[in-house]
């Protein structure tokens, strides 16, 4: 099995529990961890099950509700705040139709926000799955968006 | 280890190395506030209402800062004061602390910090958001409005019960107490200890019993020992008026260190066995209350034919006192004789590197042994092989069954230090397991005072006579024609109802003072904590009367 095959990677010591959960995150088409993928963890690492919750619970790059096929992270650290972050994602929810959190029920999009990004200075900014869209404005969000969905 | 000198407050100490600032002040009589430090468990650094100065400018926990050679300390600068003024603000106006509706208002630590810097009003914006709260554990409630997120209770269960049920999940202002996969209490693997509820400083972790039945200013607080098994927890019980609100480990006791298992900490205050109140006589299938002078009577009449079978759950002075009436026909109810002795101490079990535990599942029976084992397994600290353990084989990838007893043994010789564990072992495998030279072993008797017992020199026996005197709680017998059975006990079971003649009421738990002989072959005294219901004989009484007839 695929899952078994990412844990033997690695040697079953406590240090790996964040590269395991990564790898297993990314096998996941919906972008999640699931209960099966924490006991498995739990069992190879010989760690108490409530320990690897708390771990994956910690992380936000970790989730345990199935997620989009694309992951918008509105950053909502001081600069892009004052450049409109908040308005931005708004916007967001408006034309998706749901709230910080949630998934579309076609499953294509996922809203979270984020610390910063590391783009102050092209603010406000979002990244979509590994992508960074910088200098963002309501229309090119909208833009953003119906483009993904027709790709 | 080597001392280290330090000033705090300006006061020159010297402590030993390895210490930290709270414990160095501690012990120059320098009082620091603490929230989410516990003496018993791991610091931790959580709250940081233990904040000092330690060299210029920087504010450090004390209750997670090591102590260093030539440190300047100092505890209570205004700055500091501040600081902490504001630490105690943030935590009241995070969550629920509304204290006129908590259980645990009045024996809250945070509600004390509050009283103690003098908070009078709420800085910041009391608290909006919900927070789950968990009913659904029979003995426990959890309120996660009203958690400081100390992670004590996380601590305590991993630390000292050995269980590592709980932890912290999310983080931030989100940050909530978390059981197993994200599980309900009654869903999960919580075996019911009851430490998080002792260690928790605040409202969020309460035992459902002793909920709005009185304070701890209202209750007086023995100490005494837990007459549920041979491990004889120190325990401290807490009672107001006749009634015994909740009982607690006793942090200072040798033998269990304030650790306890629910059959200690909670079954005993959940019993619900009717009571026997009255000596009770069957005649023609009728059962009629008679005086104990009557009840005695007929015992007397019946002597000559009647053996008696004692448990062990009883006290040392009521074995003695039927041994002494009846002599050599006093037998012991249940197997006395261990199938390995032991040669090992509670001591032996915090430095072996290897358990062999046989036959016994530690999570029902001997709970605090239990604990002692899984707070070194579980982190890797020991390894656990478990031969037909019950529970205990989720918890180590060596698992045998008995007819693996010999790979289980191979396994086991691999460590250095080994402590075999056992109650009663079937045949053939108790045999397998002595001969093993390098092990330690330590026998788990079967009952509470099988040690009295044996001390007396009482020997099992299967009852068979015609007349059978009986002597327990937990009575249950068979019956053929012609036979006359009596039962001293605390329970009228409809079961012991069916097959009994004559029923005579003891005394039970803390009704009554009794010496219990401990699986480590310490005398612990139960005391009484309570006056029996009227009716109830004493051990007293019945040695008295017992000795006349
Ligand atoms: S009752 Fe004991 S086992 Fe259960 S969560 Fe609390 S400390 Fe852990
Ligand atoms: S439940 Fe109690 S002990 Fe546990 S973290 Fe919250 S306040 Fe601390
Ligand atoms: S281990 Fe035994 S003595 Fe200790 S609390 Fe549990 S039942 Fe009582
Ligand atoms: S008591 Fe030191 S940080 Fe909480």
């Amino acid at each position: 099995m695929e899952k078994v095959k990412v844990l033997r990677k690695y040697p079953p010591k406590r240090d790996n529990i964040l590269l395991i959960l990564h790898e297993l995150q990314r096998l996941n088409p919906n972008n999640y961890l699931t209960e099966d993928d924490l006991r498995l963890v739990s069992q190879y690492l010989s760690l108490p099950i409530s320990e690897v919750v708390g771990v994956a619970t910690f992380y936000s790059l970790f989730s345990l509700k199935p997620r989009g096929k694309y992951l918008l992270r509105v950053c909502k650290s001081p600069a892009c705040h004052l450049e409109g972050a908040v308005s931005l994602l708004q916007e967001i929810k408006n034309y998706l139709g749901i709230e910080e959190g949630d998934t579309t029920d076609d499953g294509m999009f996922t809203l979270e926000t984020s610390e910063c990004l590391g783009h102050c200075a092209e603010a406000p900014a979002m990244m979509v799955n590994d992508e960074v869209f910088t200098k963002l404005s309501e229309e090119s969000v909208r833009e953003i968006i119906d483009r993904l969905r027709r790709s | 280890m080597g001392k280290v000198r330090l000033k705090i407050d300006g006061k020159e100490i010297e402590v030993e190395e390895g210490k930290t600032i709270l414990e160095a002040a501690k012990e120059a009589g320098i009082e620091i506030p603490t929230l989410c430090y516990h003496e018993k468990l791991l610091p931790y650094g959580a709250c940081r209402m233990c904040v000092v100065e330690a060299g210029p400018g920087a504010l450090k926990p004390a209750c997670a800062t090591y102590v260093t050679d030539g440190m300047e300390v100092k505890t209570s600068t205004p700055e500091i004061q501040e600081v902490r003024m504001t630490v105690l603000q943030l935590l009241f106006g995070e969550r629920n602390h509304y204290c006129m509706y908590c259980e645990s208002s009045g024996n809250c630590e945070l509600q004390d910090l509050g009283y103690k810097f003098g908070l009078d009003h709420f800085e910041f914006p009391p608290y909006e958001d919900k927070y789950p709260v968990d009913v659904s554990h029979p003995y426990i409630l959890l309120d996660q409005n009203r958690c400081v997120l100390c992670r004590r209770c996380a601590r305590a269960c991993a630390e000292l019960g050995g269980h590592f049920v709980l932890e912290v999940k999310n983080r931030g202002y989100q940050s909530l107490i978390n059981i197993d996969l994200n599980n309900q209490f009654a869903q999960s693997s919580c075996v019911s200890c009851g430490l998080c509820v002792q260690v928790c400083p605040t409202g969020a972790l309460v035992d459902k019993r002793a909920s709005y039945l009185g304070r701890k200013e209202q209750a007086e607080v023995i100490k005494t020992n837990c007459d549920r098994c041979p491990v004889g927890c120190g325990i401290e019980v807490y009672r107001r008026a006749n009634f015994i609100l909740k009982v607690y480990g006793d942090w200072d006791s040798p033998i269990n260190q304030g650790v306890l298992c629910k059959n200690g900490r909670y079954l005993p205050l959940y019993e619900d066995r009717p009571r026997l109140n009255a000596p009770k006589l069957k005649e023609g299938g009728i059962w009629t209350q008679i005086s104990p002078e009557m009840a005695f009577k007929v015992i007397s009449e019946k002597k000559g034919a009647a053996t008696v079978f004692l448990e062990g759950s009883l006290p040392l002075e009521l074995l003695q006192a039927f041994k002494s009436a009846l002599g050599d026909r006093v037998f012991a109810l249940n197997e006395v004789n261990p199938p390995i002795p032991s040669t090992a101490t509670l001591k032996d079990l915090e430095d072996a590197d290897t358990y062999l535990v046989v036959g016994v599942d530690l999570n029902e029976r001997y709970g605090v042994v239990g604990s002692m084992i899984k707070r070194r397994v579980v982190p890797q600290n020991a390894r656990l092989i478990a031969v037909e353990a019950g529970s205990l084989s989720g918890i180590t990838d060596f698992s045998y069954e008995y007819k693996d007893i010999d790979t289980a043994l191979g396994e086991a010789r691999k460590g250095e230090k080994v402590v075999a564990v056992y109650s009663s072992l079937p045949e053939g495998i108790s045999e397998r397991l002595e001969t093993e030279s390098g092990f330690k072993y330590l026998f788990l008797p079967y009952e509470a005072n099988t040690m009295a017992l044996k001390e007396l020199g009482i020997e099992h026996k299967v009852p068979q006579e015609k007349v059978k005197i009986y002597v327990g709680e937990n009575i249950s017998s068979a019956r053929s024609p012609g036979d006359f059975i009596v039962a001293f006990t605390p329970f009228e079971t409809p079961e012991l109802k069916s097959v009994a003649d004559l029923l005579i009421p003891i005394t039970w738990y803390l009704e009554d003072e009794g010496t219990f002989i401990t699986l480590e072959g310490k005398k612990v005294v139960r005391q009484r904590v309570v006056t029996p219901a009227e009716g109830v004989l004493t051990v007293e009484e019945i040695s008295s009367r017992l000795l006349k007839i």
